[in-house]
């Protein structure tokens, strides 16, 4: 059988970066979501963190300068200070221990909230047709530990996370059909045999994972982890319009076009510490469309789960020219790289003015993330938006980037369902409490980040 | 049925580890000796739960030697290794003699090597994993004409035999009854149809190349009288064909598996197997993961493509020659190599069009796998090679050590040299400092002797700011470690970059190391060098290495016959 992508607009990939036609041709409202609201853990992740200097404070504007952009979901948000991945070990931080305990807490090797939650109310049956989608910038490529953000437990990573709007398209939205001229007997009789060959390899899969083996739990995760894909691939040949899929006609969208900017092909290849020279708008432009695939898969129902990153931990990149978002401009230096600005900036004046630019840029790019999880156009069956009804965590890795350490480090979480007040709430607590928490307010008890029925339990304050 | 995207895989470029090239990344928490008490922060070492210390196995006392006098191996839990792309590629080779098209191995990712040496913690498997499978299976499956060599053709319950014998070529083992029925389905379909049953043996090939006993290093570890058991035969022989092919068992290895009991029919296995061409695709692939050669593809940008293919060809015939009658540390001397015109350029020399053996003995600036173009220009850190990359490149994947993380107190950024110091003055003020000399006396001194190479593995006596070249240095000592005493307890100086590779030559850290890497390599998890079982395994294999004769067949044999190689623990 010949299959294509059905969805795909072969030519256009002369679509200008940054226009807004992904959001033109979103669905309304969401799609895919059931009449009551599914469970949707999102977290986002940005590198090389918030001094706790510059974070929200109760006790002033929460949102002046350098956190001015968030400003536009201020209602919809929490900051949460005081949270440490490891409290107490100073000397033991440090970019891959903070970038892969985000979202975990103090286990490392744990699984991230995402899959905890994920687990819990599926199991191994993935809910929707890409169980779990990871995707952002991440020019660190020589430390994947700092780009990976969502995992199953016992140091397993549960995707491959996905630096192209193209390739997340393709991940998201790429199914296949057969091509119109092949709909004929003979194409069928090929379909039953191509889901025969599926099936068959589906059932050594279900046997292998029995005690036939007598496989470790890990083990048998793995390969539940590959026959869930073996699933969706299933689904995406024979059933792209049944209820798993979803209708993808009212997704319909034009694939992201291919970035060939030289500086885009450099930064994802580069792997020497000296940091890749880049135009913000450039930047941002590349950002702006990850964000409208990966929201237009969330709206589409094609996942409920995942990562979406904001360049990787310890990131090192020179970005140069002025860049304006919501309302306020900032001007770039290369003069080095992002990492020295937070490394230096107790020592260096001039580095603490670049850091909190940077910061702002960072806090402008979780901003479009969450707008367009809040647009009104796409609700759920409550009439919430996919903001309102999500819980959404951003995270980093450090807390003071000059200082390497992982207290304090930087927390904001959505309201996820009016569960968590909105707000500034000064906390003292490991990130395992704050992530236990966001459990409950998904109303799921009896269930802790560490595995543990620990007493230690969430922080109850932040909760409604 | 396929997904063409114009980009490769994502992961391919995220899978390679680079090395720092600043103090504020090597740190400065050591005070001391960074010794096998001192655990390397468990995420520099991967992920996984083969990477908690100790795991409930006994660990070396802190600051004591290593004892094996009464050691006894105990294999950890371990997660289920995927084939690598390389496996697979061979597979599919050795069994069907059948190569994809770059087309079909568009979407197949690389793997991960995470941090060193490619192992089963950080693996992942996505969709580009199993629409590539699929379609790969696909189009293999259509260039069979006919499986008659798979089955006895006077059979009564064809379609049951027929499966039993493909099967038993593709799982490199019998079928249980269980597998048999879930391929059996196929048949049906395929007679309902109407169809040649032709178009069913193809079908049940595709199936079988899509499920995880081909796709997995799947062995039976079921629980049997005790928790830690022998490796059943066909496991066995399986586990003996990656470790010396990288592929599969053939048909030879699976007749004689139930005869591997004893060290002796183990040992003639390897032997015989190592003098299999395959044998050499192993070698080289090994070599290329522990030196993490693929870096070279996107290394040092002045380089052009096909001056770096000749580059790689350069290595890839010197370990060929080298590991035909000798060992992997022998790699790290010799004074000679294979040149083409292309490759010689590095080397200022020239040479025909054709490779050929050149002598080298008349240039103290290249001994052996360390000092070659491919080599230097992997490590280099883009075009600006730093005593630190080259320090932690020889510490880690050399030596097999690490370094703790840095202090927060550590001052990274002030420094009285010029921006166009040379990196040994920026050296020797990272010595001079409490706060990084720490960790960096550990590594920077071994990589002072490799200040005389560029980016590109040319020699140069003036470095980019036109400091003179200073290639003297020293062996730092390593002191209460599992070694004891005994391996390093002194600095010891070199001269130049030969006296340098003369010292790793014979360190018993490096003899160590390089076992450690094939162990992990081939058992595809990250040794706990912290544990007695662990430690004591990689000792006693590098110990009947270098009894049996020290050439690298000689170390697939103590590895192979090694309780690490052929033991596994059993389910609870």
């Amino acid at each position: 059988m010949k299959l294509s992508r059905r969805t795909l607009l072969r030519g256009a990939g002369t679509v200008a970066i940054g226009l807004p036609f992904l959001s033109e041709m979103a669905p309304s409202p969401a799609y895919g979501a059931p009449g009551d609201v599914p469970a949707r853990v999102l977290t986002f992740f940005f590198g090389l963190g918030v001094p706790v200097d510059f974070q929200a404070d109760r006790y002033a504007a929460p949102f002046a300068d350098h956190l001015g952009p968030l400003a536009a979901v201020a209602d919809k948000i929490a900051f949460l200070r005081g949270v440490h991945y490891e409290k107490g070990s100073r000397t033991s931080g440090n970019h891959d221990r903070g970038s892969t305990t985000a979202f975990i807490g103090a286990r490392e090797s744990g699984a991230s909230i995402d899959q905890v939650v994920l687990q819990h109310l599926h199991g191994d049956v993935s809910p929707t047709s890409v169980r779990t989608l990871c995707a952002g910038t991440f020019s660190r490529q020589d430390q994947n530990r700092r780009h990976i953000h969502s995992w199953v437990g016992a140091g397993m990573p549960t995707a491959q996370p996905i630096e192209s709007p193209a390739q997340l398209f393709d991940r998201a939205f790429g199914t296949f059909m057969p091509e119109p001229a092949e709909v004929d007997e003979g194409a069928a009789r090929r379909a039953r045999y191509d889901r025969s060959v599926l099936d068959a390899a589906v059932r050594q899969y279900q046997h292998v994972t029995s005690d036939a083996f007598g496989l470790s739990a890990d083990s048998k995760r793995r390969i539940s982890l590959h026959l869930d894909k073996v699933r969706e691939l299933e689904r995406r040949i024979f059933d792209p319009d049944g209820p798993v899929m979803r209708p993808p006609s009212a997704c319909a969208m034009e694939r992201p076009p291919e970035y060939d900017h030289p500086e885009l092909v450099e930064i994802q290849r580069t792997v020497n510490n000296e940091g890749v020279r880049m135009e913000v708008n450039r930047w941002m432009d590349f950002w702006k469309v990850m964000v409208d695939t990966y929201v237009l898969a969330l709206q589409c129902d094609i996942t409920r789960f995942g990562n979406l990153q904001f360049q990787s931990g310890g990131e090192r990149i020179r970005l140069y020219g002025d860049y304006t978002a919501y309302g306020q401009t900032r001007s770039f230096s290369d003069d080095t790289t992002t990492h020295e600005y937070w490394h230096s900036w107790h020592r260096n004046d001039r580095y603490r003015a670049l850091m909190l630019d940077h910061i702002w840029l960072i806090m402008t790019a979780l901003t479009d993330y969450l707008r367009a999880l809040d647009d009104p156009e796409v609700t759920d069956a409550n009439g919430g938006t996919l903001l309102d009804n999500s819980l959404v965590l951003a995270g980093t890795e450090l807390g003071d980037g000059d200082a390497h350490d992982i207290e304090n480090v930087f927390h904001l979480s959505s309201t996820a369902c009016g569960a968590i007040r909105p707000g500034v709430h000064n906390l003292d607590v490991q990130a395992t409490q704050v992530y236990n928490a966001g459990l409950r307010a998904l109303g799921i008890d009896g269930v802790s980040m560490d595995g543990e029925p620990s007493e230690a339990g969430e922080v109850a304050s932040i909760l409604v | 049925m396929r997904i063409s995207r114009q980009a490769r895989d994502p992961f391919h470029r995220t899978a390679r580890l680079a090395l720092v090239t600043a103090c504020l990344l090597a740190g400065a928490a050591c005070t001391g000796s960074i010794g096998d008490s001192t655990p390397r922060a468990e995420l520099e070492r991967g992920m996984g739960p083969g990477e908690t210390p100790g795991e409930g196995r006994p660990v070396i006392p802190a600051g004591e030697a290593l004892d094996c006098s009464e050691a006894a191996f105990e294999p950890p839990s371990t997660v289920l290794p995927r084939i690598t792309r390389g496996e697979y590629l061979n597979a599919l080779d050795d069994l069907f003699g059948y190569s994809p098209s770059e087309d079909a191995l568009e979407t197949l990712p690389f793997e991960l090597r995470a941090p060193s040496v490619t192992t089963a913690q950080g693996q992942t498997t996505d969709l580009f994993h199993v629409e590539s499978y699929a379609r790969i299976a696909e189009e293999l499956a259509a260039t069979m004409d006919g499986f008659d060599a798979y089955y006895d053709t006077d059979c009564a319950d064809c379609a049951r035999a027929f499966i039993e014998g493909l099967g038993a070529h593709v799982f490199s083992r019998p079928l249980r009854d269980a597998e048999v029925d879930g391929f059996l389905p196929i048949f049906t379909l395929v007679e309902d149809e109407g169809d040649p049953v032709l178009v069913a043996h193809r079908l049940v090939l595709r199936a079988m190349l899509q499920s995880p006993q081909f796709l997995y290093h799947l062995e039976d570890l079921r629980r049997r009288d005790d928790a830690i058991a022998d490796l059943n035969p066909d496991d066995l022989a399986r586990r003996l064909a990656f470790l010396v092919w990288q592929g599969p068992a053939d048909e030879t290895l699976r007749a004689e598996a139930a005869a591997l009991t004893s060290t002796s029919a183990i040992e003639a296995a390897v032997r015989r197997m190592a003098a299999d061409p395959r044998g050499e695709r192993a070698a080289l692939a090994f070599v290329e993961d522990w030196m993490d050669l693929t870096r070279l593809e996107r290394a040092v940008s002045t380089i052009n493509e096909r001056t770096k293919a000749a580059m790689r060809e350069e290595t890839d015939r010197f370990v060929v020659d080298v590991l035909e009658n000798g060992g992997l540390l022998d790699l790290l001397e010799g004074d000679y190599t294979f040149l083409n015109d292309r490759a010689a350029a590095p080397y200022g020399r020239s040479a025909g069009s054709g490779f050929e053996r050149v002598d080298l003995s008349d240039d103290r600036t290249r001994v052996g796998l360390l000092t070659q173009p491919a080599v230097i220009a992997a490590h280099s850190n883009g075009n600006r090679p730093s005593v630190v990359s080259r320090g932690l490149f020889l510490l880690r994947d050399l030596m097999c050590r690490d370094v703790p993380n840095p202090p927060v107190t550590a001052d990274t950024e002030s420094t009285e040299l010029p921006e166009d110091a040379s990196e040994r003055d920026k050296s020797a003020e990272r010595l001079g400092r409490g706060a990084c000399g720490g960790c960096h006396q550990h590594f920077d001194p071994m990589a002072y002797a490799f200040e005389i190479f560029d980016g590109a593995g040319q020699v140069r006596e003036l470095d980019e700011h036109g400091n003179a070249i200073i290639p003297e240095g020293w062996l730092p000592a390593i002191r209460g470690t599992r070694f004891g005493d005994g391996a390093h307890a002194i600095d010891q100086p070199y001269d130049d970059i030969t006296g340098l590779v003369e010292l790793l030559r014979e360190s018993p850290v490096v003899a160590e190391c390089a076992t450690e890497k094939v162990l992990t390599y081939t058992l595809r998890r990250r040794l706990q060098m912290e544990t007695i079982s662990d430690a004591c395994a990689v000792r006693q294999i590098t110990e009947r290495a270098a009894a049996l004769g020290g050439t690298y067949e000689d170390l697939l044999v103590a590895v192979a016959t090694s309780p690490a190689f052929t033991t596994v623990r059993t389910a609870e």
